[in-house]
């Protein structure tokens, strides 16, 4: 899980240099779960 | 951890009402958990940076869960705290919190991946991951953080069935 940062912003996996080398070949492993659409909460 | 059955809640998004439940959020057993329920107590006021977003489950009338969240048009969604509130753990709240912002960040950017860290040891959390197929690594620079990855695909209901010849 994430902390604020002294700028007010919670911190990104984005901001992790390690986070942003591993998304890459992970993401290609990912395997979807199939949901409904009505899961999507209404505005 | 097999839980105590389904909770039946409904998912929905953040509304002002929910802001004092929020502030007083209690969610963390573990010292690794507290981190998450700061940051949804902070979540009322993160969400004027338009950064954030909140969906909370509720029960009864009142919020039992929350996760902080942020679709990046063109990217996808990253999770930045899940939690529910600790009476009402271990009955697949966490689950249908996490399922909804799959679902969200599938509707606006299509073919994304939902990107989170958790601790190694939140067991009730990796659970969920499991659960929906996640994809899971310990951080080379942070050992005690997964980077965990999932995606959905959305069942097309919304399809008209094709008339007989």
């Amino acid at each position: 899980m994430k902390k604020v940062n002294k700028d007010g912003k919670i911190e990104s996996v984005k901001d992790s240099p390690a986070c942003r080398a591993m998304i890459p070949a992970m993401t290609v492993r990912v395997k979807r779960v199939t949901l409904s659409a009505s899961l999507r909460p209404a505005r | 951890m097999d839980g105590n059955g389904w909770l039946a809640v409904a998912i929905r998004h953040y509304e002002g009402a929910d802001r004092e439940t929020l502030e007083k959020f209690k969610c963390a057993w573990r010292k690794w958990e507290k981190d998450a329920q700061r940051l949804i107590r902070k979540g009322p006021e993160l969400l004027a940076d338009g950064m954030t977003d909140i969906f909370v489950a509720e029960y009864d009338g009142k919020a039992i869960g929350a996760v902080l969240f942020h679709i990046t048009p063109g990217e996808g969604g990253e999770i930045f705290s899940l939690g529910v509130q600790r009476p009402y753990q271990n009955r697949h709240v966490g689950t249908e919190l996490k399922k909804a912002v799959m679902v969200e960040s599938e509707v606006q950017v299509p073919g994304c991946v939902v990107t989170s860290t958790v601790h190694v040891q939140n067991h009730r959390m990796n659970k969920i991951n499991a659960n929906l197929l996640a994809v899971t690594e310990r951080i080379t620079d942070t050992p005690e953080l997964y980077l965990t990855i999932v995606g959905a695909q959305l069942e097309r209901t919304d399809v008209t069935p094709g008339l007989p010849y």
